[in-house]
């Protein structure tokens, strides 16, 4: 759908608050929190961003968008180019993340730009009428995006773990989670090293995985060339035999190393040709940067990191 | 972080003497080399085991070095023999030493456990003293991270821009595709660039009358070991096909050992097979090589200052970078694997890809 660029605000240092809304004022497809959008941005970028209004909101979807270190065209468009009254490709809300039906006490712990989600969950707590915390950590104050709307939530539920006052410190994580008791789940988005942390807190304190629900962070800024459009397929492995089934949302390459296939890779984003892989047979779809016109035709090879097939099976030289 | 469990090139045999005592710092250890009198390498931690002295500014005595701090001898096992004003030595006060072993003219040194150090996992360098190749010795010192040095080695398309007056050749050189293979230890590269230009090094002691074929085929294994088959031949003399006709030949042997994090020691020879009576062409070969490392080190420590400026700089890869991004991904696994055994815990399986 296309959707206007109803307005931009500013939450925090490096974090814009964009709000969305149909042309026609209508009502725009129902999301649950903790839901995110697919936004096409030009060169045929897109990226996924949370959202954070409360999922009773049914004119806007207000997404949160920090600028990422070293973007390479989608935060910064956003940051630096996009402007109020721009029509955006946007596709419908999908979550992944969502509040469990089984718990009735949620702990949710983000990191930066990943309260985006966490905002939408805690409004939707309020309405259930659930006990939540929050963990909000931050590198400094001012990066400390919807001070306001949290400060409405409530401060009691809410500990603020801000890195440049903590003296080097990480939030005490295990003190936040407390024991583990049946009913209480979890809810972890921000960077890899928090969730790591978290994942491992959560079990030390013994909670089962089901307990515990992650967004990954890539879903803010997923690599360049996937697009939603993926369909799932299964590698078929020619020497081992193995058959590795490929899901829409996960990459040939994840897929392979999960199932303990590991073959070199470094930027994982279609760019450097260090993880190709030779075809026994089947159609490759191409989405890297290196392969010659002839090689894509030629459909001997392809790079496993953003490539996938547009046959249902891949055989592949492995 | 380096890998331990390897052989490194510690020394040219030269270096090492009967008489003195050579050091050098291998992977943040200092190592302490010399020559018993029946002409063995003995190789221990060049750090007299009591106040933490350098024991290479030490004293010869026969097989074995005295401290020249507190006169504390050890002999060619490490195990301190002589104490001033203590006549029973503990077993404890013994130096490390660590498996040594001198081929083909490389002293190498093994840095991890002593048990593991098999002296068939060093490659072969044969070229190095065969009777019918001829090179110089090299070395050159880095202040960089030995890994920006693997880099350039492992893509040759930076010669024409790099060494346009010694290695380079014509543009066309960097345009021609090499085939990457993995290795368990590395990588295997294949470049070969038809109908180029011959290469200022090699028109300085052959004349060509025309376009020539080109070839640089070399593996390139863990810690960082170079070694190449390289030439060329007269363009439609078959060199692509097997048949090296009128052709120059070089074996070339690379050993990069770093020193530290952000230095490294480059050992380098540039063996050819043609004129080996003419130490003129030998010469003019390995100056040509000196000058083009010159000029590869100039550019990478440029890059190396670059890089410290911006800790967060991220690179945008391209197609070149393939063998040297799976060199690299194998000396992570390497480090990982190394990391876990420390911890007591058994190596990943996997399914070799």
């Amino acid at each position: 759908m296309e959707l206007i660029v109803s307005q931009i605000t500013h939450e925090a240092q490096d974090v814009l608050g964009l709000e969305l809304r149909a042309p026609s004022g209508e009502a725009l497809p129902p999301f649950t929190a903790g839901a995110h959008v697919d936004v096409h941005l030009p060169h045929g970028l897109c990226r996924q961003y949370s959202i954070a209004n409360p999922p009773e909101e049914r004119h806007r979807y207000v997404l949160g968008v920090g600028l990422a270190p070293n973007s390479r065209g989608g935060s910064a468009f956003i940051h630096h180019q996009l402007q109020v009254g721009q029509r955006l490709k946007v596709g419908a809300p999908r979550c992944l993340f969502g509040l469990s039906d089984a718990a009735h006490q949620h702990l949710f712990v983000a990191g930066g730009i990943g309260i985006t989600p966490i905002l939408s969950m805690m409004a939707a707590c309020q309405a259930r009428g659930q006990p939540w915390r929050l963990l909000y950590c931050v590198r400094s104050r001012a990066k400390a995006a919807y001070a306001w709307p949290l400060a409405q939530l409530g401060s009691r539920h809410i500990h603020l773990h801000v890195d440049e006052e903590a003296a080097g410190q990480p939030p005490d994580l295990s003190a936040f989670l407390g024991p583990a008791a049946p009913g209480v789940h979890v809810y972890c988005c921000g960077p890899a090293g928090l969730m790591n942390a978290v994942e491992a807190a959560a079990h030390q304190a013994g909670l089962a995985q089901a307990q515990v629900h992650f967004e990954r962070f890539a879903a803010q800024g997923p690599v360049a060339g996937l697009t939603p459009d993926r369909q799932a397929f299964t590698a078929v492995l020619h020497r081992s035999g193995l058959r590795v089934p490929v899901p829409h949302d996960v990459s040939l390459l994840d897929a392979l190393e999960q199932h303990g296939v590991l073959i070199p890779s470094a930027c994982r984003e279609g760019l450097c040709r260090s993880c190709e892989v030779g075809i026994v047979s089947g159609q490759a779809e191409h989405r890297d940067h290196v392969l010659s016109e002839h090689e894509r035709l030629a459909q001997r090879c392809l790079l496993p990191c953003v490539s996938r097939s547009l046959s249902p099976e891949l055989v592949l030289d492995l | 972080m380096f890998i331990k469990n390897l052989w490194y090139v510690a020394a040219w045999d030269h270096e090492v003497t009967q008489e003195g005592l050579f050091s050098r710092t291998i992977i943040g250890l200092p190592v302490l080399m010399y020559r018993t009198q029946d002409g063995q390498v003995v190789a221990m931690e060049d750090r007299c085991c009591h106040r933490g002295a350098p024991l290479s500014v030490g004293r010869r005595e026969g097989d074995c070095v005295r401290c020249m701090y507190h006169g504390l001898k050890f002999d060619a096992t490490g195990q301190c023999t002589e104490a001033p004003a203590q006549a029973r030595i503990p077993p404890q006060a013994k130096v490390r030493t660590l498996p040594v072993v001198q081929r083909h003219r490389w002293v190498w040194v093994w840095m991890g456990d002593p048990e593991r150090a098999d002296p068939d996992l060093i490659p072969d360098t044969q070229w190095l003293d065969h009777p019918d190749w001829r090179s110089e010795d090299g070395y050159i010192h880095y202040d960089v991270n030995y890994l920006l040095i693997c880099d350039n080695l492992l893509d040759f398309s930076h010669l024409p821009f790099v060494h346009p007056s010694t290695l380079g050749g014509s543009p066309d050189y960097a345009s021609a595709p090499a085939k990457v293979e993995r290795l368990d230890n590395g990588v295997r590269i294949t470049r070969w660039a038809i109908e180029t230009e011959a290469p200022p090094f090699a028109t300085a002691v052959k004349t060509w009358s025309g376009k020539v074929d080109r070839w640089n085929i070399y593996n390139f294994t863990l810690p960082a070991t170079l070694l190449m088959d390289s030439g060329m031949a007269p363009t439609g003399t078959g060199a692509p096909e097997g048949q090296r006709v009128e052709a120059l030949e070089f074996r070339a042997c690379q050993a990069i050992t770093p020193e530290t994090e952000n230095s490294t020691h480059y050992f380098f020879a540039h063996p050819h097979n043609f004129s080996i009576d003419q130490p003129e062409v030998t010469q003019s070969i390995h100056q040509a090589v000196v000058t083009a490392f010159d000029e590869d080190r100039a550019i990478i420590t440029a890059q190396q200052h670059s890089l410290a400026l911006a800790p967060n700089f991220k690179m945008v890869p391209f197609g070149i970078d393939a063998a040297l991004n799976q060199f690299r991904w194998v000396v992570a696994r390497r480090l990982e694997e190394e990391a876990q055994e420390l911890a007591g815990g058994q190596p990943v399986p996997r399914v070799k890809a």
